[in-house]
């Protein structure tokens, strides 16, 4: 069942790149697959940021001081007693991973099951990814978010207007094809609770 | 109320032998109005102006609900994920006109369905193309879109990137589309449009972002936003004076309005739920009581101007929603007749205001735990440790997230209570019916610091929520006649999708797949189906050719998965899934 649903999601995943029409060259592409296909995102978001909220901290993988196999080992194993799942579908089978097995943990230890488990050769890949691409990067920039989602989503903006002083954006506006919708503004009303909006009219 | 349907169904038979005499008029202001006395239609989101959710129909009844079973089902689309969502799924509740029935999926797709003929055919899909990835990011609950309205020859639909489309009902085309909320500043929409009048009415998300909440109505013919009125009041406006802190904190001070309001035209007042306070569990952020959140609100509909407030839980650390619906329904109280505004909070109290004032009637848990606060004062429906003069409110010490009490159990759990999923109330019996969560979860508050520039599309939210323990459900029965409750019905897990009644039936799904019928005198289970997938959607009953159905959407999708799993240990791995179930008897 598992794994259907990892093919099912690297289907979704090639059809959103097919469709926005930009090719991916650099020797991270099956990392960034693997990154967006087990949804790395869902916790640690596209920039490996992290950040508080609803369902507590995921780390900040841009400030992380592992290394390439510590990385790797976090991703097998997940984290003892903290939110980061396992992608290693056995990792407590054998004791693989810490020396523990499943039996000796309680509930709150054994760290949560990953929904899209990972075969070896993905870990491998998406640790890469995370070394080459998030970690020792400083706040992400435009040119990172685009290689990240390609064209045609509205998501790298926010950058665009940090980065270039909404210059970009006007470029922006000059790319075709981009669908209509995609450049539509808010035209909000006046505040109808605004104490003086009577006399205005 | 007896002619007039029967009006209505002769005008139904004339216009069904001549659809493109129909197609010319659409759904009028004046049918909208009157949709309580069209039992055959489901015109709109909450069936009527009223949010009673209550059909007439008694085809299926409780001597032979029995003999429900399947007639058709559909599969949908919007399954996929994008941002921080693995899937989507579905939230929404048909709407049906003479026959042919509109829903949505959670990216906003709609679609057309002829019901006739006792099968299912797709007329067209309209696919809008919803930014996944900008809009996914910052959807803090899930991938979720809670259907159409009807007006004229338009179906008007939202997308969680923050359009309002209108689509001709009879090809499928994009009419005209306008961006309503701004993804850039994390607001996106879920909740349904509401027409009333020449006029469509839009609620926002994204209280859990930092964002200033509105409900905006944008004009039909011009296709121009008419009024706002935000939630978080302006500086200078009536109720700023409740943000009391000098960081601003109004400005990020959430307060959404995702769930579709309702209207009374005798009042020519539309009524519409508002959400929490951001940052959610500190609240020492932001002392005051921060209007309008966790607030219901009387609108002008023609003006947007706030006629009243009521707010449930003032300078809220609990993430305790007043974003309900609200249930307009005319009704004695111990022997008075009122005309009630029903809203069962988050918090676990189900509260009766006086609708053309604001003013409190009767309040109650309808919740087996609530530990937050001793109860309501029963003069003003307030906390009974709600202070006006404490910038910070403690109530339950011992229980409230603050940070001198920065990881607590609390009673009911953020999700409520009760959360969107709306109740139903049957005028027949007057009883009202809600289908609750009954929970308690931990939070653990991560102060944010005052004055630091609020994360762009970050979560803002001041710590968060765990699942220690199991959460179930049930639906309470409360008599609004004396404010009691009048039953309970325990169910393995919690209401994810909403209740209907009818003069004699409760209907109700489970997030397990399951979906029953009670006696609504009794609550005892009459029927139930097991339909294989997530009910996270509220069922809906309408005729098509003359025969009573009943339809539900089944796929889960909203926030439970991803951030409250643990507590139903039962539904992990449940697949997503996008589905359209419709039963009938024989
Ligand atoms: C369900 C949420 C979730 C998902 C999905 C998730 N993570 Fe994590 N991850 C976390 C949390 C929470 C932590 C912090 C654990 C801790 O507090 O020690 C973390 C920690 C990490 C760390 C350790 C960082 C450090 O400096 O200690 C790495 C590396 C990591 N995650 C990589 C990944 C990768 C790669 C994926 C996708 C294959 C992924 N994570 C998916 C939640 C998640």
């Amino acid at each position: 069942m598992a794994k259907r649903f990892h093919y099912a999601f690297a289907a979704i995943f090639a059809a959103t790149v097919a469709g926005s029409g930009v090719a991916l060259a650099d020797s991270s592409d099956e990392g960034l697959r693997v990154f967006k296909a087990a949804n790395c995102v869902g916790c640690h978001k596209w920039t490996g940021a992290g950040g508080g909220g609803y369902g507590g901290a995921a780390a900040n993988l841009r400030k992380t001081k592992l290394t390439l196999e510590q990385i790797e080992l976090t991703i097998r194993c997940g984290r003892i007693s903290k939110g980061m799942p396992h992608f290693d579908a056995d990792a407590y089978t054998d004791g693989r991973c810490y020396g523990m097995k499943a039996a000796q943990l309680g509930p709150g230890q054994i760290p949560p099951e990953a929904d899209h488990p990972l075969r070896p050769a993905d870990i491998d890949a998406v640790a890469k990814y995370v070394v080459a691409n998030i970690k020792g990067q400083g706040e992400a920039t435009l040119d990172q978010c685009h290689s990240f989602f390609g064209a045609g989503s509205r998501v790298c903006d926010m950058y665009a207007k940090r980065d270039e002083g909404g210059v970009q954006h006007a470029d922006a506006e000059q790319q075709e094809p981009a669908e209509a919708h995609q450049h539509m503004k808010v035209d909000a009303a006046t505040d109808s609770n605004a104490p003086h909006q009577d006399a205005e009219k | 109320m007896s002619k007039s349907t029967c009006v209505a169904a002769v005008v139904a038979l004339i216009l069904g032998s001549q659809p493109t005499v129909f197609a010319a008029e659409g759904v009028t202001a004046e049918q909208l109005l009157n949709a309580d006395s069209d039992p055959g239609n489901w015109l709109t989101h909450h069936k009527d102006y009223s949010a009673q959710r209550f059909s007439p129909l008694n085809q299926i009844n409780k001597d032979n609900v029995k003999n429900l079973h399947v007639a058709w089902t559909l599969q949908l689309g919007g399954i996929e994920g994008g941002g921080i969502w693995t899937h989507g799924g579905l939230e929404g509740t048909p709407i049906v006109e003479n026959g042919m029935m509109f829903v949505t999926d959670g990216w906003g797709s709609v679609y057309k369905i002829d019901t006739r003929g006792g099968q299912a055919k797709v007329l067209w899909r309209m696919d809008p193309k919803t930014d996944h990835d900008w809009a996914g990011a910052v959807a803090c609950c899930g991938v979720d879109n809670r259907g159409v309205a009807l007006s004229g020859n338009l179906v008007l639909s939202h997308t969680l990137d923050g359009r309002l489309i209108a689509t001709n009902k009879d090809t499928g085309q994009i009419a005209w589309q306008r961006q309503v909320a701004d993804p850039d500043k994390s607001e996106v929409i879920t909740g349904a449009p509401l027409v009333v009048k020449n006029m469509v009415i839009t609620g926002v998300a994204g209280a859990e972002y930092g964002i200033r909440g509105w409900i905006a109505a944008t004009d039909l013919t011009s296709q121009k936003e008419v009024w706002r009125t935000y939630t978080i009041p302006a500086k200078g406006e009536p109720g700023s004076e409740t943000w009391k802190d000098s960081n601003n904190a109004a400005a990020t001070g959430g307060g959404s309005t995702w769930v579709t309001g309702s209207y009374d035209p005798r009042t020519n007042t539309l009524f519409w739920g508002v959400g929490n306070p951001g940052p959610d569990w500190d609240s020492e952020y932001r002392p005051g009581d921060n209007l309008y959140t966790d607030s219901t609100l009387a609108l002008d509909v023609d003006s947007g101007k706030i006629k009243w407030h009521f707010q449930h839980t003032p300078n809220d650390a609990f993430d305790y929603d007043s974003v309900a619906e609200n249930v307009l329904a005319d009704a004695p109280v111990h022997g008075q007749p009122r005309h009630l505004d029903l809203e069962a909070d988050r918090n676990g109290f189900a509260y009766a205001l006086d609708r053309d004032n604001g003013q409190f009637v009767w309040g109650l848990p309808f919740v087996k735990k609530v530990t937050w606060t001793k109860g309501l004062d029963p003069e003003t429906g307030k906390p009974v440790e709600y202070d006006p003069k404490t910038p910070v409110q403690k109530y339950n010490a011992s229980v409230t997230p603050s940070k001198e009490n920065p990881v607590t159990m609390i009673c009911p759990g953020n999700m409520g209570g009760k959360n969107w999923p709306p109740t139903a109330y049957n005028p027949v019996l007057k009883e009202w019916y809600i289908p609750v969560i009954e929970s308690c979860n931990r939070i653990t508050v991560k102060p944010e610091t005052p004055g630091k520039p609020v994360g762009k599309r970050e979560f803002f939210t001041g710590g968060g929520p765990d699942q220690p323990v199991r959460i179930t459900g049930s639906v309470t029965a409360i008599d609004v006649t004396t404010g009691k409750e009048v039953g309970k019905h325990e169910t393995p897990f919690p209401m994810l999708g909403g209740l209907l009644t009818t003069p004699d039936l409760v209907f109700y799904g489970q997030p397990d797949g399951k979906i029953a019928a009670l006696d609504a005198k009794t609550l005892q289970e009459l029927w139930s189906f097991n339909t294989g997938g997530g009910v996270n959607a509220p069922p809906m009953t309408f005729t098509s050719d003359g025969k009573q159905y009943v339809a539900i959407l089944v796929g889960q999708g909203g926030a439970w998965d991803k951030w409250f799993i643990e507590s139903t240990p039962e539904l992990k791995g449940m697949p997503p899934g996008s589905s359209l179930y419709v039963f009938s008897l024989n």
